[in-house]
């Protein structure tokens, strides 16, 4: 299982839960997971297109995925993944 | 109301200070709505990609930023204390204590106050409290409690 962390914007779609762990090898199958788990999130994350919204940041442990495979970065057991939406302004 | 304690008050006026002319930022977390822990957090510098990805100005002076990776110690470090975010700061240095256009664009936590430390004034500094819900911004006053 992979534990997911949603961020407390998210959590209105995720029946308030802060974190989940759910199965998949790679960030694309975890978003694909959630949203059967919880639906709308996917368009929260990912654009038309399906790329990451470029107000999301999404890191696997400690590292952004922008710096590895994008959404084909591989995940395994054990890992944590964190939903960051950007803390931003003028 | 936003119930802020001196000490919290004194350390985000003291941040923007020293960062001046930068915007500082930050979060504010504690427990039943009291804030009483600041996270001091970097305004990422120009050069960083996320900048133009969200069309913010490049100079440090006109938009904070925060470092996810640090956001991402944050927030392990309340799940630890058992306390939550209950604010979002950072600092106007030359503009009033009130949201921004690109403050409004860029909410995404509804459900936290944003705290804006007005520098406009040097001899003045200033904090005010809003939430900001689907692009309505709505000002909550500060009461100042004992630590």
């Amino acid at each position: 299982m992979i534990k997911v962390r949603i961020p407390t914007p998210l959590r209105r779609l995720t029946e308030g839960q802060g974190e989940v762990n759910i199965e998949g090898d790679s960030i694309t199958a975890l978003i694909d997971t959630l949203e059967t788990q919880f639906p709308g999130i996917k368009e929260r994350l990912c654009d038309e297109e399906g790329a990451v919204r470029r107000f999301v940041n999404i890191y696997v442990n400690e590292e952004d995925i922008r710096f590895h495979q994008g959404l084909n970065t591989p995940v395994k057991q054990g890992d944590e993944v964190s939903i960051i939406p950007a803390i931003a302004g003028g | 109301m936003f119930q802020l304690t001196k000490e919290i008050s004194d350390a985000l006026i003291s941040h923007a200070q020293e960062e001046d002319p930068y915007e500082c930022c930050g979060l504010l977390a504690g427990k039943d709505g009291v804030a009483t822990k600041i996270y001091r957090i970097t305004n990422l510098p120009s050069d960083d990609p996320s900048i133009k990805d969200l069309k913010v100005p490049a100079d440090r002076t006109l938009r904070y930023v925060m470092a996810p990776n640090e956001q991402i110690a944050a927030f392990k470090q309340m799940r630890e204390d058992g306390t939550e975010i209950l604010a979002i700061y950072h600092s106007h240095t030359h503009s009033p204590a009130y949201p921004s256009p690109t403050d409004v664009r860029l909410a995404f936590y509804p459900d936290v106050h944003y705290l804006i430390a007005s520098l406009e004034d040097k001899n003045r500094p200033h904090i005010r409290a809003f939430t900001i819900l689907d692009e309505q911004i709505s000002e909550t006053e500060i009461v100042y409690s004992k630590p």
